[in-house]
């Protein structure tokens, strides 16, 4: 992908402007990051044409809040994101919402969020798309999803969330509970989904979010819980008389733990899918799972090095895709398991930079972005260079 | 078959400009003093400084934790926290997160992070040094803060209230 000068210099002009509302003593603080990558890829393609030319990937997140009555907070994020052929930089709403603390004690609290939410996930779901908050370059994909295209889906909505802070034995933990209305996916989602280029409209008719978060042992550990009931209704228009319709329920379940020394962070999360789909009278289920284990080291307040494990399978029944493959002709069974072995390092010379690099040898082609190798036969073994240098306000 | 090209290099307008964005972010952010070079401050014991519109039968170890990491964003009276940092790399911020708060700088910074990105809650005032640290949380009603520098007691008592030290813990 060419790298142009256009995008840089309104990329300048914008950060140039931004502390201008700061200056006026009524206006809202504004909060924000910035972040340019680049990569390199063997075997296959990732964020765009990476394999022959390299690939440029950026995002752009800029936020403000504002305490309309002490317990009243209204929040909103703006965000762009380029990242390959599935991703074309357009400004999302990331959340707009109002918070209302219902009960506020120091020990617990307990409170309503409205409006366009972010979907408590894991540890990471709801800053994923910072790099100062993710932890890498690249979201670890058997959790996050990363590259498949499920992005949208995963990361915000339109609902109503349900929170509170408390104490248990001293330590502090939090729950969330959340509804999402109704809404139809994006086409990406529905490629992604069905993995064919037949026009799909898919309504996401059921989602709900639940999460428990928690601190021990004077916050040395810290665990998560968080659940997701996600129901589709899927319509393929394959141009035949009737289009083809199925529903899918999804239950997700994720683990969380993280162990935080001085130096050292190990942090491990696991996902577990029960998936089950009818259509035309028949009813199916499968199941999946992925996780993932990282350990980071910081020598330094400043510098950090980590390597990641992050494994994925398409179905529990089948991990190496064997079965898969031999039903039909023409299947590729590295296409449903994803092995990724990444190094990493991050500085952040001052609060403000950080610059951030990581190596991936992977096996498996789970984890690919389809819309940056449609047409390209696969390459089971691949590696991916990435670096990105990021600014924060 | 897939014709394969060699990975092209870097192009002389690309590395200016990759160059070019590298030069004007770092003056911009020195400009709003995002670079903290300030030399190696002589620290002494942390203590937690509150403004005294802050009842000090609500600072405890437990709820300062739950303060700075802004999880509180009221006191139990309704006035506002306002929570005032030094920069996260400056050690005396290291040096109260370990001894008064038991916890370490990177993980306070998560938190806030968390609330920033996910508009789910606050995030604390970063001050350039002790003096402001100081003016900052005498002037703003329901702030709460920290010193490591020795102050004058009396000084003190009148312009923060509350004076929460490591020693006094629980």
């Amino acid at each position: 992908m060419k790298f142009h000068l256009r995008y840089f210099w309104r990329g300048v002009l914008t950060l140039a402007l931004l502390p201008l509302p700061a200056l006026a003593e009524f206006a809202p603080p504004i909060h924000g990051a910035m972040a340019l990558g680049y990569n390199w890829t063997q075997g296959n393609n990732y964020f765009g044409d990476s394999e022959n030319e390299g690939a440029s990937f950026s995002e752009f997140t800029v936020n403000s809040q504002a305490v309309i009555r002490p317990r009243l907070l209204a929040s909103g994020q703006v965000n762009a994101r380029r990242a390959g052929s599935g991703e074309p930089g357009t400004l999302r709403v990331d959340y707009a919402q109002l918070d209302y603390q219902i009960i506020a004690e120091t020990r617990h609290d307990f409170g309503l969020r409205v409006g366009t939410v972010k979907n408590p996930y894991g540890f990471f779901n709801t800053t994923r798309d910072v790099v100062f908050s993710r932890p890498g370059i690249t979201m670890p994909s058997s959790v996050y999803f990363d590259g498949n295209g499920y992005r949208d889906l995963f990361f915000s909505s339109d609902g109503a969330q349900l929170y509170g802070h408390f104490s248990l034995n001293d330590e502090p933990g939090e729950w969330t509970l959340g509804w999402v209305a109704r809404y139809n996916a994006n086409d990406e989602f529905g490629t992604a989904l069905v993995g064919s280029t037949f026009p799909t409209d898919i309504e996401v008719s059921q989602f709900l979010t639940a999460q428990w978060l928690q601190d021990w042992a004077g916050g040395r550990f810290r665990t998560g819980l968080s659940y997701l009931r996600v129901g589709l209704d899927v319509e393929v228009d394959t141009g035949e008389e009737t289009p083809f319709n199925s529903s899918i329920d999804a239950d997700i379940y994720v683990v969380s733990a993280q162990w935080q020394l001085p130096t050292c962070l190990l942090t491990t999360e696991l996902r577990y899918n029960d998936n089950s789909v009818s259509s035309r009278g028949e009813n199916s289920t499968s199941s999946n799972d992925g996780g993932y284990l990282q350990l980071r080291w910081m020598p330094s307040a400043q510098l950090s090095f980590f390597g990641r494990y992050d494994v994925s399978y398409s179905d529990r029944d089948d991990r190496d895709g064997r079965e898969y493959a031999a039903d039909a002709e023409g299947r590729s069974r590295y296409s449903r398991f994803g092995h990724d072995g990444t190094l990493g390092m991050a500085w952040k010379p001052t609060n403000r930079w950080g610059v951030y690099a990581e190596y991936h040898y992977v096996y498996g082609t789970h984890n690919l972005p389809r819309a940056d190798n449609l047409d390209e036969t696969l390459d089971p073994h691949w590696q991916l260079l990435m670096v990105m240098l990021g600014y924060r306000f | 078959m897939q014709i394969r090209r060699p990975p092209r290099g870097w192009s002389g307008e690309r590395f200016r400009s990759w160059l070019g964005l590298v030069v004007v972010l770092f003056l911009w952010s020195g400009t709003l003093g995002g670079i903290s070079a300030s030399a190696a401050p002589e620290v002494t014991t942390p203590r937690a400084i509150a403004n005294p519109t802050v009842n000090p039968k609500f600072i405890n170890r437990q709820t300062l934790r739950s303060v700075f990491t802004l999880r509180v964003r009221t006191w139990p009276d309704g006035t506002p926290v306002h929570v005032f940092v030094l920069d996260d790399n400056d050690e005396r911020h290291a040096a109260f997160c370990t001894d008064v708060l038991g916890t370490f700088p990177y993980i306070l910074r998560r938190a806030w992070d968390r609330n920033l990105f996910s508009g789910t809650g606050l995030i604390p005032e970063t001050v350039k040094n002790e003096s402001e640290m100081l003016q900052k949380v005498a002037d703003t009603p329901g702030a709460i803060g920290y010193l490591t520098r020795a102050e004058d007691p009396e000084f003190l008592k009148q312009n923060a209230g509350v004076v929460f030290e490591a020693a006094t813990q629980e």
